[in-house]
């Protein structure tokens, strides 16, 4: 691995290990908007955050079994 | 389903509410922390998160999932680990199975108006042919910037790509990029649209511009060609061949 390359992924895991030691948001909201599409996200990440996971849990729930308990 | 780059594992927690088998990875030590008190809440085993990077990958043997996801994870990886992360991941889908992947959009420096769209039309321009031999020695990006007054690019406080080099994508052209890993494309969403571009989103009161971009991108995500222009971001679903 290259100089620059050890950088990029150390800055990134840095920056994530920040960001990650408070941020809690996405369950509720995303619990919120799949039990009630009018159910309003609120903060610009969360927004982000929170519309991908929507179309991909449509998306995995209409194409992907569950696991059989 | 594999979630790499899970985050704080909202996603992989709600999924593994509903039923699903998922297993989630992220490099930062915090967000696995975040994962499995979330789990812990919910009632889901905290064992589905692990603490990894994208070598992770290599331990799920071939044809072992439904469904491997990346969301804002290949816009920090530069090309060649990239690549790798493809190869890798191509092995794990079972026949017809899911990979879903977000990319940094391209197409979004045409609708920023700032520094990086004058960035964009350059490499497009001198990407697409020779004309640049017609400046007479000024380079086109010198010229642009010389009769183009924009903005610069500004970062959000919480934005990890201020600190390091990031790497996107084309929409239009990702299903002839995935091909040679085995993939082919079943669609494209655009899950966040800047309803204005960034500069002009500064001038204007924040709360009423975030309930309008919530109350419309889900809707113009996948079926309004604008989206393509003015989402940052975009969702590739592909199937594995």
């Amino acid at each position: 691995m290259t100089q620059e390359k050890s950088d990029q992924a150390r800055i990134v895991a840095e920056q994530f290990q920040k960001i990650w030691l408070s941020d809690t948001s996405g369950f509720d909201e995303l619990v919120g908007k799949m039990t009630d599409p009018s159910f309003v996200v609120r903060g610009e990440a969360t927004i982000n955050l929170v519309n991908r996971a929507v179309m991909t849990t449509d998306t995995f729930s209409s194409t992907i079994p569950k696991a059989v308990p | 389903m594999i979630n790499a780059a899970c985050g704080n594992g909202f996603n992989s927690v709600y999924l593994a509410a509903q039923g699903y088998r998922v297993f989630g990875f992220d490099v930062a030590p915090s967000a696995i922390a975040r994962s499995k008190e979330l789990a812990s809440r919910v009632g889901v085993r905290g064992e589905i998160f692990t603490c990894a990077d994208h070598s992770a990958l290599q331990a799920y043997a071939k044809q072992s999932a439904d469904v491997v996801c990346a969301l804002g994870f290949m816009r920090y990886l530069k090309t060649d680990i990239r690549d790798a992360v493809y190869r890798q991941v191509a092995r794990i889908p079972k026949p017809n199975g899911c990979f879903i992947v977000s990319n940094d959009n391209d197409l979004f420096n045409m609708f920023s108006l700032n520094n990086e769209s004058l960035a964009f039309w350059n490499d497009l321009i001198i990407g697409f042919s020779d004309v640049e031999q017609l400046l007479e020695g000024k380079s086109l990006k010198a010229i642009l910037e010389e009769n183009t007054k924009l903005p610069q690019r500004q970062y959000s406080q919480r934005s990890v790509s201020r600190h390091i080099k990031k790497y996107s994508a084309n929409p239009l052209t990702c299903g002839e990029v995935m091909r040679p890993y085995g993939f082919r494309l079943d669609k494209v969403v655009y899950p966040d649209a800047h309803l204005l571009p960034p500069f002009v989103e500064a001038l204007v009161n924040r709360d009423a511009l975030e309930v309008m971009k919530e109350t419309t991108c889900l809707h113009r995500a996948e079926n309004d060609w604008r989206s393509m222009l003015m989402g940052f971001e975009f969702l590739s679903f592909l199937r594995r061949s």
